[in-house]
C-alpha cells in the first residue's frame, strides 16, 4: 500500500521531483565521467607503453641511484657506450639486440615556431626499424648529416612533404635537414601532440647525445629464452653504471609517473563532483522537506486512517529511492558523455591524451549509483522523519501548521560544527594534510547553512529593502516572500553558498598569491631577462652552454648566468637544487647573505634561511648526500642566505654537478643589464643574438611577472569553470524552490491576480524574490570565501604566499553576477505563476 | 433567529429597482458553457440583469445554479459564452487580460469567502494592497473614514494570522472599499463566519451602501444575509427566476422554499 503510494506521489509530483533529480544527475554524472575518463585514459597509456613489450623484451639504460621526477633529471643518465652494445649481442639468449638514441629535438614549422612544447615530449632520436615501432611510410630512412624523417601526424600538422627543407633544433642553433622521409610511430600512431625527429644514428648520436653512445640499448630474447632471464643475464654482462631491466618493468616504471598524473588529475576532478553532489544534497533535502510540509495534510490522513510513523518515513524515503535511482542512471549515462566532453576540454587546453574505446568499470557504476543512491536518502531523510512527525489531528485542522523548530537548538549545534569545522580546518593548514582542510570547510559550510536561518531575515530584509522602495507593493510582496520561510530561503541560498564560498576563496588566493609573486620578484629578482626553453615531459628542452657565452657577449649586458636544475638526495630527501656559476649567482638573485659566505666552493651548498631552520642546519653542518650517478658526498652548508623564490631553497656550484651529471647542457640564462643601457635596447640586441635558437624564450621582467600571473590565472579560470558546475545545480535549487512556492501560493497568486496585479508585475514579483535569494546567497558565500581565502593564505605564509589581497571589485561583480542568477532562476516559475488562471487559482483548496 | 434582523425596508426601494437609475454593471444575454459535447454545462443560460449604483444587491439560489459564474462574469474574472457585460459603460467581453486586470484594480473590489489576505502583509498593507500595485497613493481621509467604519484601527499593524475570520473579511471589505470601486463583488462573505462576526460583515457592507454610496453584489445561501440587502436576484438553472426588493430573512425563505421545489 505504501509503495503505491509511493508511486503515486512520484507520478504527480513528476515536475518537482525531476528537477531534484536533474541536481542528483549533474553530480553523479561529474563522478561517473571523472572515473571514466580516468579509466579509459589509463588504458589507453598503458596500450600506449606495452607497444615496446612488443617488438623487443630487454632494455639496458643507466643506472639511477633515485627515480627523480623533476626537470634535468635525465642530466644524470650516462650514455652507454658502443662497446656495451657488443658485449650485450653476445650475451647468450640474446637472438637481436640494438642501441638506441634519443633526446631532445624540435621541429620548426613554416613559421618559424617550434611545434609541441610546453607538455607532450619533443622526441629526437637515432633511425632505426629494428626492433623498434618505427616504419617508414613514404620516402627514404635519413641518410648523412642533412637528412631527417619526421612522424606522419607531426607532417600532416606541419604539411612538410619528402624533399621539403625542415629546420631542427637540438642542443644547438636550428639547422636546416632535407625531409628524406615520413614514418609512422607504434600501432597507434604518435598521441597527443609528441613529435618525433629522426636522423642516421651517428649524426643523432652527435647531436642528441655523444659520439659512439646510445641512450638505452633493446634486445630480443631467442626462444626459450624468458624476458627476466635475459635480463638477468645482460644485466650481468654490462658494465657497473648500467642496468638491464624486461620491456614491461620499463613499459610500467614509465608509465607510473603518467599514472600518477593521472590519479592527481582524477582526484582534482573527483573534487569538483563531490562539491556538486554535496551541493545537490542541499537541493534534495529542501525539495523534500517542501513536498512534505505541502502534503501535511495529506500525510496526517494516513496517519489518522492508521499508517505507522515509520510507514510515513518509508514512503518519503521511497520516493527518494526513486529520484536517486533515476537520477543515478541518467547520471551514468551523462558521465559518459562527459568523460568525451573531458578528453575534448584537455585537447582544448593543448593536453591531449592518448584515448582508446571507453572503458566503464563495474567500480564506476557502484561509485556513481552509490553516491547518487546515499546523497539523496540521506538529504531526505530528515524531511521523512519530519513528515512521521505529523499528528494526525492536522488532517482536521484548517489551519495545519507544523509546530514550529527552536532555532536554538540550531543555533547550538552549527555553533559547535562551526568551531569543530574552523579547528579541523586550522590544523589542515597547520600541516595536518588537505583532507583536513577539507573535512573543516565541509562542516564550515554544513555550519553556516544550519546558522544561517537565524539571520536570514535580517539580512534579507536589508536586502530586499531597495525593491521595497524602488518597486512598490510588488518589491515589498517579493521581499516579504523571501522572509516569510527563512528555512527555506536559507537552504536555498546555502546551496549556492557554498559554490560562490569556493570560487571567492580561489579569487582570495589567487590574488594573494600574485601579489606575492610580483613583492617576492621584486625582492628577488636582480636579472633584467631570462632565457629559457619550454620545459616538457619527456627529454628536456635543454640548450647548449654555448649561447651563454654569446648572450654574454651582447652589447649592453653585465652578466649571463647559465642555469641548471639538479636534484640530489641531501639527508634522507630528494632536493631540487639550483646550480651555476657560485660568482655569479648573487645578482640575479639579489642574494642576501644571512649567515656564511655566498662564496662557493667545491663541496659545499648554500640554503635559505627557512630551510635551515626546518633541518636545523646551520653553517658548518656536513650533510649526507647522494647524486644521481649514485655517488655519495657530504655537502658542507657554507652560507644561509634570505628566502629567495626566485633561486629556490639549494644552490650549488658548477663544478660539483659536471662531476656527476654528464650532460653539460643548460636549463636558462639570467641576463643582467649595465646600468647605463636601457631594457629595450639590450631586449632587442639579445633577441637578434637568440634568433637561430627558436625554442628559447627571452622574457624581460615584466613578462616573467606575466608568466606567473598567467599561470595562476589559467589555473583559477580552470577551477572557477569547474565550479560554475556547483553553481549550476544552485540555480536548480533556486528554479526548483520558487516553482514549489509558487504552487504553495496557488491561491494567493490567484487573489493578487483578482484585485488587479498584472501578469507583468507578478512576474518581477517572483524576479525579485529570487533576486534577494540568490544574493543573500552569494553574499554569505563571498563572506565565508573571503575567510577561507584569509585562512588558506594564512596557511601558506611560509611557502611564500605571505601577501592578503582581496579582489574587492571582482567579489563585488560575483554578488552582481548573483542578482542575474537571480533574474535567470525565476524566468520559469514567474511564467508559470503568470499563467495561472485566475479562478482556478482562487478555487484551489 | 437570535441576531438582529434588518430593518424594514422603505416600501419605495421595490419601485426604485424598477425605474432604475444608472446601473453599475449589467449583463445582457450572457451564456455560459463550461466543457464540450456530452460533457457541457450549461452554468448561465441567456442572463439579462442590470445591478443597481448604490444599492446593495444579494444573488441567491440552490447550490450549482450559476450564482458564483455569474458574479465571476460580471466581474471580469470569467469569460462568457456569449452575451455581453458591461461595468458602467466599458463593455467587459472586448477588453484583453491587460486591460480587464486594469479594469479589476481601479473599479472593482473583491471580497471571497476564504483566503482574502496575503499572510505577509499586514491589515493596513492589505487594505491599500490594489492602489500600491496600481502605483496610486490612497486619499488619506477616505482610507480614515473606511478604517472607522470597519472598527480596526487598533488591528492595523497586525499579520492576518494574528486576526479573527470575522475581522480578515472585514479587512477584506475595507481592501474592497478603499479604492473607491465602482461596484464591489462578494462571494459568500460569511460562509465562513458564525453567525455575529457574519452580522458585523453584513452590517459593514450595508452601511457602506448607505453611507457611502457604494454599489454591492453579494452571493449568498443565508436567508438573513439576504435580508440586508436592497434587493434579492433569484437564480435556478443559470436562469434568472425570481426578484425581491426590500427582502426579510422570512420572505427570502420563501421564495427559496419556492425554487427548491
Ligand atoms: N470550471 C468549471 N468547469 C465545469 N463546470 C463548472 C465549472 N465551474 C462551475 N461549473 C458548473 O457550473 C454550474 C454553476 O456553478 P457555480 O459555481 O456558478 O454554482 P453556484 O451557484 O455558485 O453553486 P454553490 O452555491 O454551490 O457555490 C455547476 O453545475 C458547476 O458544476
Ligand atoms: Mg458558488
Amino acid at each position: 500500500m505504501i509503495a503505491k503510494l509511493t508511486l503515486r506521489n512520484l507520478a504527480a509530483h513528476k515536475l518537482r521531483l525531476a528537477l531534484t533529480a536533474i541536481a542528483v544527475i549533474l553530480g553523479t554524472s561529474f563522478i561517473a565521467g571523472t572515473l571514466i575518463y580516468a579509466d579509459t585514459t589509463n588504458k589507453a597509456f598503458d596500450e600506449l607503453f606495452n607497444e615496446g613489450t612488443k617488438t623487443s623484451d630487454v632494455v639496458v639504460q643507466a643506472r639511477k641511484a633515485f627515480q627523480g621526477t623533476e626537470q634535468g633529471d635525465e642530466a644524470a643518465a650516462k650514455p652507454i657506450p658502443a662497446s656495451a652494445l657488443a658485449t650485450v649481442r653476445r650475451v647468450p639468449g640474446v637472438s637481436d639486440a640494438v642501441g638506441q638514441v634519443m633526446g631532445f629535438a624540435a621541429i620548426v614549422g613554416k613559421d618559424g615556431k617550434p611545434i609541441g612544447g610546453g607538455g607532450p615530449p619533443q622526441f629526437g632520436m637515432g633511425w632505426g626499424e629494428r626492433l623498434s615501432g618505427y616504419h617508414l611510410t613514404t620516402g627514404a630512412a635519413p641518410a648523412g648529416d642533412h637528412q631527417v624523417a619526421i612522424d606522419t601526424v607531426t607532417a600532416q600538422k606541419t604539411g612538410f612533404h619528402v624533399g621539403d627543407q625542415v629546420r631542427i633544433v637540438t642542443r644547438g642553433p636550428a639547422e636546416p635537414y632535407t625531409l628524406s622521409g615520413i614514418f609512422t610511430v607504434g600501432e597507434k600512431g604518435t598521441t597527443g601532440g609528441v613529435t618525433y625527429a629522426a636522423f642516421q644514428e651517428s649524426v643523432a648520436q652527435r647531436l642528441l647525445l655523444e659520439p659512439g653512445a646510445y641512450t638505452q640499448i633493446v634486445a630480443k630474447a631467442a626462444d626459450g629464452v624468458t624476458p627476466a632471464e635475459l635480463a638477468a643475464r645482460i644485466g650481468t654482462a654490462v658494465p657497473r653504471d648500467f642496468e638491464a631491466i624486461t620491456m614491461r618493468q620499463a613499459a610500467d616504471d614509465a608509465a607510473s609517473d603518467v599514472k600518477q598524473f593521472l590519479g592527481f588529475l582524477s582526484t582534482f576532478l573527483l573534487t569538483f563532483g563531490v562539491i556538486s553532489i554535496f551541493v545537490g544534497s542541499f537541493i534534495i533535502f529542501n525539495t523534500f522537506s517542501m513536498l512534505v510540509a505541502q502534503r501535511t495534510r495529506e500525510l496526517a490522513l494516513l496517519r489518522a486512517v492508521g499508517a505507522g510513523r515509520r510507514q510515513v518515513t518509508r514512503s518519503v524515503l521511497g520516493e527518494a529511492l526513486g529520484v536517486g535511482l533515476v537520477g543515478s542512471a541518467a547520471g551514468l549515462l551523462a558521465g559518459a558523455g562527459l568523460a568525451a566532453g573531458l578528453r575534448a576540454l584537455f585537447q582544448a587546453f593543448g593536453a591531449d591524451l592518448p584515448t582508446t574505446s571507453m572503458v566503464i568499470t563495474s567500480g564506476t557504476v557502484i561509485w556513481t549509483f552509490g553516491v547518487g543512491l546515499v546523497v539523496t536518502m540521506v538529504a531526505a531523510y530528515f524531511p521523512a522523519r519530519r513528515a512521521a512527525k505529523i499528528p494526525p489531528v492536522a488532517a482536521l485542522r484548517d489551519d495545519v501548521a507544523m509546530p514550529a523548530r527552536s532555532l536554538r537548538m540550531r543555533a547550538l549545534v552549527g555553533g559547535v560544527l562551526l568551531v569543530a569545522g574552523g579547528g579541523l580546518l586550522a590544523t589542515g593548514l597547520l600541516g595536518a594534510g588537505i583532507a583536513y582542510v577539507g573535512g573543516g570547510a565541509l562542516l564550515v559550510f554544513l555550519a553556516v547553512a544550519m546558522l544561517s536561518p537565524l539571520f536570514a531575515r535580517p539580512v534579507t530584509r536589508v536586502l530586499g529593502a531597495p525593491f521595497r522602495r524602488l518597486f512598490g507593493a510588488t518589491g515589498r510582496l517579493a521581499s516579504e516572500n523571501a522572509r516569510r520561510n527563512p528555512r527555506r530561503t536559507s537552504a536555498t541560498a546555502s546551496a549556492l553558498m557554498i559554490g560562490m564560498a569556493l570560487i571567492a576563496t580561489v579569487s582570495v588566493l589567487a590574488t594573494s598569491m600574485n601579489a606575492s609573486v610580483d613583492k617576492a620578484l621584486d625582492a628577488s629578482l636582480g636579472a633584467d631577462f631570462q632565457i629559457s626553453a619550454g620545459g616538457s615531459f619527456g627529454p628536456a628542452a635543454t640548450f647548449d652552454p654555448s649561447v651563454s657565452a654569446d648572450v654574454a657577449r651582447v652589447p649592453g649586458v653585465a652578466s649571463a648566468t647559465a642555469m641548471r636544475y639538479a636534484q640530489v638526495k641531501m639527508g634522507a630527501e630528494l632536493r631540487n637544487v639550483t646550480v651555476g656559476d657560485p660568482v655569479k649567482l648573487a645578482a640575479p638573485f639579489k642574494l642576501a647573505a644571512e649567515s656564511g659566505t655566498l662564496a662557493l666552493r667545491d663541496g659545499q651548498v648554500l640554503i635559505d634561511a627557512s630551510t635551515a631552520e626546518d633541518n636545523k642546519w646551520a653553517v658548518g653542518t656536513r650533510i649526507p648526500s647522494q647524486y644521481a650517478d649514485g655517488a655519495t658526498a657530504t655537502l658542507t652548508v657554507a652560507g644561509v642566505y634570505k628566502d629567495n623564490p626566485m633561486a629556490g631553497s639549494y644552490l650549488m656550484g658548477e663544478t660539483a654537478y659536471a662531476a656527476h651529471y654528464p650532460s653539460k647542457q643548460i636549463m636558462a640564462i639570467l641576463v643582467v643589464k649595465r646600468a647605463d643601457v636601457s631594457a629595450a635596447q639590450v631586449k632587442t640586441a639579445l633577441a637578434a643574438t637568440l634568433k637561430p635558437y627558436p625554442n628559447l624564450t627571452l622574457q624581460d621582467q615584466s613578462d616573467m611577472k606575466d608568466q606567473v600571473r598567467s599561470n595562476v590565472n589559467q589555473l583559477v579560470m580552470m577551477i572557477t569553470a569547474l565550479l560554475v558546475l556547483s553553481i549550476l545545480i544552485a540555480i536548480l535549487g533556486i528554479v526548483n524552490t520558487l516553482a514549489l512556492s509558487v504552487i504553495e501560493r496557488t491561491r494567493e497568486i490567484g487573489l493578487l491576480r483578482a484585485i488587479g496585479m498584472g501578469r507583468r508585475q507578478l512576474r518581477s514579483m517572483i524576479r525579485y524574490e529570487s533576486v534577494v535569494i540568490s544574493v543573500f546567497g552569494a553574499l554569505l558565500g563571498v563572506l565565508v570565501g573571503v575567510g577561507f581565502g584569509w585562512a588558506i593564505q594564512a596557511g601558506l605564509a611560509s611557502d611564500g604566499v605571505d601577501v592578503l589581497s582581496i579582489p574587492v571589485g571582482q567579489l563585488a561583480g560575483y554578488l552582481l553576477a548573483a542578482g542575474v542568477v537571480g533574474v535567470l532562476a525565476a524566468i520559469w516559475p514567474a511564467r508559470r505563476a503568470a499563467r495561472m488562471d485566475v479562478l482556478r487559482a482562487i478555487a484551489t483548496q | 433567529m437570535t441576531y438582529v434582523t434588518a430593518e424594514i425596508l422603505a416600501p419605495t426601494a421595490d419601485d426604485a429597482f424598477r425605474t432604475a437609475g444608472p446601473l453599475a454593471a449589467r449583463a445582457s444575454g450572457v451564456t455560459k458553457v463550461y466543457g464540450m459535447g456530452d460533457a457541457s454545462v450549461t452554468a448561465l443560460d441567456n442572463v439579462t440583469l442590470g445591478i443597481p449604483s448604490g444599492r446593495f444587491t444579494a444573488i441567491m439560489g440552490p447550490s450549482g445554479s450559476g450564482k458564483s459564474t455569474l458574479m465571476h462574469c460580471l466581474a471580469g474574472l470569467d469569460a462568457v459564452s456569449s452575451g455581453q457585460v458591461y461595468v458602467g459603460d466599458v463593455e467587459l467581453t472586448r477588453l484583453d487580460d491587460k486591460r480587464l486586470t486594469r479594469l479589476r484594480r481601479d473599479r472593482i473590489g473583491f471580497v471571497f469567502q476564504s483566503f482574502n489576505l496575503i499572510p505577509t502583509l499586514t491589515a493596513l498593507e492589505n487594505i491599500t494592497l490594489p492602489m500600491d500595485i496600481a502605483g496610486v497613493k490612497p486619499d488619506p481621509a477616505w482610507l480614515d473614514t473606511v478604517i472607522d467604519t470597519v472598527g480596526l484601527r487598533p488591528r492595523l499593524g497586525h499579520r492576518p494570522s494574528e486576526l479573527s475570520g470575522g475581522q480578515q473579511q472585514r479587512v477584506a471589505c475595507a481592501r474592497a472599499l478603499a479604492g473607491k470601486p465602482d461596484i464591489i463583488f462578494a462571494d459568500e462573505p460569511t460562509g465562513n463566519l458564525d453567525s455575529r462576526s457574519g452580522a458585523e460583515v453584513l452590517a459593514f457592507l450595508r452601511s457602506s451602501v448607505r453611507e457611502m454610496g457604494q454599489t454591492v453584489v453579494m452571493v449568498t445561501h443565508d436567508p438573513v444575509a439576504a435580508s440586508y440587502a436592497d434587493l434579492v436576484v433569484f437564480l435556478a438553472d443559470g436562469r434568472i427566476v425570481d426578484q425581491l426588493a426590500a427582502p426579510t430573512a422570512d420572505r427570502v425563505l420563501e421564495r427559496m422554499k419556492g425554487l427548491d421545489r
